[in-house]
């Protein structure tokens, strides 16, 4: 095997895209290949055979079907990941969780060489210093909403300048709204602990973390390098002070920003991968 | 009571409301005698903050969306005409889903001696309306004139987008699409520039009712008038929209999947329902229905006075 990892990315852009380098970075070669849920593999095989990756990761393990997996010659391992789309959609009929023609071919675990869980990684352009900018600091929310996300945003979307785009976000578009903004917040559907999918892309862009407490924190540090918000009128309170002085915040921000390092993809996804590329 | 309007001569008007929701059916430019001023204020806001702003631009006419949300007696010595602006929907019988009977309630608070005259965005509401405020006229919500752009040939593939709240219904109606395509979906938070810049990026346009009773959304004509392609569940009112005419209408999220999948397969295909919808765009434009509208208004107020003074 050369120096340089090729790693083949299966997913959807804009729900994982921000994980993966666009670029080649020193040690890994990635691509990327966009995948939903239930379309056709087809794709995804001929992606792998124009790179010819030492390894494959797809990340959501049930987006493949099976046979997809075992027709991969290269280690195929999973990321585990949920789709980013909001509850109550369980039963929807036209979408693949309740197809069972689907479900009986669907990848399970066990297809795979290895499930990795843990947050995801962040493609080393996202990485960036935080600045000020004219005017109130911006707030950015990205993923889909949930009642009871909704619940903790509301208040503070009528009240201070928040950006929440539920779906569809990525690329350049991504990368503009990153800089578009200085604070980002993070709310979860459930009161089950969790680790948003885009908590290190925030901090890897130099934005100040409003996060509902994060288990497993993953080496972070609330009051440190982000700021926990328990309820709507915890971030309320959080984001009127920040409008008044983001200075104030600014060396969060920087801590953050130095935090996020240990989610840089450069460093993480070729220290990660390649042991499988080599039992491969 | 109001600033003695000069013969012929320009008037001012404010436009009062949320600016995320509300600039956007403003009059943004002068126009037939007509020079504007946007003034933010929403739900919980500062009145007295807001009646500085006025004082100081001393406006002839207020323009002021979603009169509900106005203090009581806040505009009691405003020298003015205010004109109360009803944006929301409201239950049309007594059988009201639940998200239109919190909107009846939060109605029910406006002080009516506020506003000199009442309008509102669908007809369909007025009777129920009546019941709180004597609505004067019922008419769409204009669209302001920066967001009006020529039909342009659409990208490859199309680039969609959906500019609207989450809500149970609306996720339901565009999971299989977002499953499908990359559906752009703006939530919360732009207006002005941005909101321009986007829909100038894009070119089929989704909407859909905030919950599952039928009603006549703004950014339909918004979209229209960015030369979109827009599909959209069933209008009710339509105001002079047709379906598959000027917009593609849908039933629920199997037909939006089936409408977007041939879209993206033939572009083309609807370019005729775009020219046509961006065509009937032009009766919402905000620099053709103000003039109109508050020259109406003053006249009416000052043939047949007003309540309100």
């Amino acid at each position: 095997m050369s120096d340089t990892l090729r790693v083949s990315f299966v997913g959807r852009a804009s729900e994982v895209g921000h994980a993966v380098p666009a670029a080649a970075v020193p040690g890994l070669d990635a691509s990327f290949v966009e995948h939903r849920t239930g379309q056709p593999a087809s794709r995804v095989l001929a992606h792998v055979a124009e790179h010819d990756p030492h390894v494959v990761v797809v990340f959501g393990a049930g987006s493949l079907p099976s046979a997809t997996v075992h027709a991969i010659g290269v280690p195929v391992l999973a990321w585990a990941t949920r789709p980013d789309r909001p509850p109550g959609l369980e039963h929807h009929p036209d979408l693949p969780d309740t197809d069972e023609r689907y479900q009986a071919v669907a990848a399970r675990a066990s297809d795979y060489a290895h499930v990795i869980d843990r947050p995801l990684p962040v493609a080393d352009e996202h990485f960036a210093t935080p600045r000020r900018m004219d005017g109130g600091p911006r707030a950015l929310v990205i993923g889909h909403s949930s009642p009871r996300g909704e619940a903790l945003l509301i208040d503070s979307k009528h009240r201070h300048e928040v950006l929440h785009v539920a779906a569809g976000l990525h690329g350049d578009a991504l990368a503009d709204e990153l800089a578009g903004a200085e604070v980002a917040i993070d709310v979860r559907d459930d009161d089950k602990p969790g680790f948003g999918q885009r908590v290190a892309l925030y901090l890897a862009a130099g934005l100040l973390l409003i996060s509902e407490p994060l288990h497993p924190r993953s080496g972070l540090r609330p009051g440190e390098d982000h700021l926990e918000i328990r309820d709507s009128a915890e971030l309320v309170e959080l984001l009127h002070r920040v409008r008044a002085d983001p200075g104030a915040f600014h060396a969060i921000r920087e801590e953050g920003r130095l935090s996020a390092e240990a989610f840089r993809a450069s460093r993480v996804l070729p220290e990660l991968l390649a042991p499988f590329a080599e039992a491969g | 009571m109001h600033p003695r309007r000069p013969h012929g001569g320009p008037l001012r008007v404010a436009f009062v409301g949320q600016t995320t929701f509300f600039e956007a059916c403003s009059l943004q430019a002068p126009a037939a005698g007509l020079i504007p001023r946007f003034f933010e204020f929403r739900a919980g806001g500062d009145g007295e903050a807001l009646l500085a702003g006025l004082r100081e631009f001393v406006p002839h006419v207020a323009v002021v969306f979603r009169p509900e949300v106005v203090p009581p007696g806040l505009f009691a010595e405003l020298p003015a005409v205010t004109l109360g602006f009803l944006s929301e929907p409201l239950p049309r019988g007594s059988a009201a889903h639940a998200d239109l009977q919190r909107r009846m309630r939060d109605l029910r608070q406006t002080d009516a001696s506020n506003f000199d005259r009442v309008v509102s965005f669908d007809p369909l509401i007025a009777a129920t309306a009546g019941e709180v405020l004597a609505i004067w006229r019922s008419l769409a919500l204009p669209v302001a004139d920066r967001f009006y752009a020529p039909v342009t040939p659409m990208a490859h593939p199309p680039r969609v987008l959906f500019v609207g709240r989450s809500t149970p219904h609306r996720e339901w109606l565009l999971a299989p699409a977002k499953l499908d395509h990359d559906l752009l979906h703006v939530a919360f938070g732009l207006s002005g520039d941005e909101l321009v810049e986007l829909l100038h990026r894009h070119d089929v346009a989704l909407n859909l009712h905030n919950e599952n009773y039928p009603s006549f959304e703004n950014r339909v004509s918004m979209h229209l008038a960015a030369g979109h392609l827009v599909i959209s569940e069933e209008l009710d009112p339509q105001h002079g929209l047709e379906p598959g005419i000027d917009y593609l209408q849908v039933a629920d999220a199997s037909e939006l999947r089936r409408a977007l999948a041939v879209v993206m397969r033939f572009p083309r295909v609807h370019h005729r329902v775009r020219v046509r919808g961006r065509r009937k765009a032009e009766g919402f434009r905000a620099s053709r229905v103000y003039p109109r509208l508050i020259a109406d208004l003053l006249a009416d107020v000052d043939a047949f006075g007003s309540p309100r003074r």
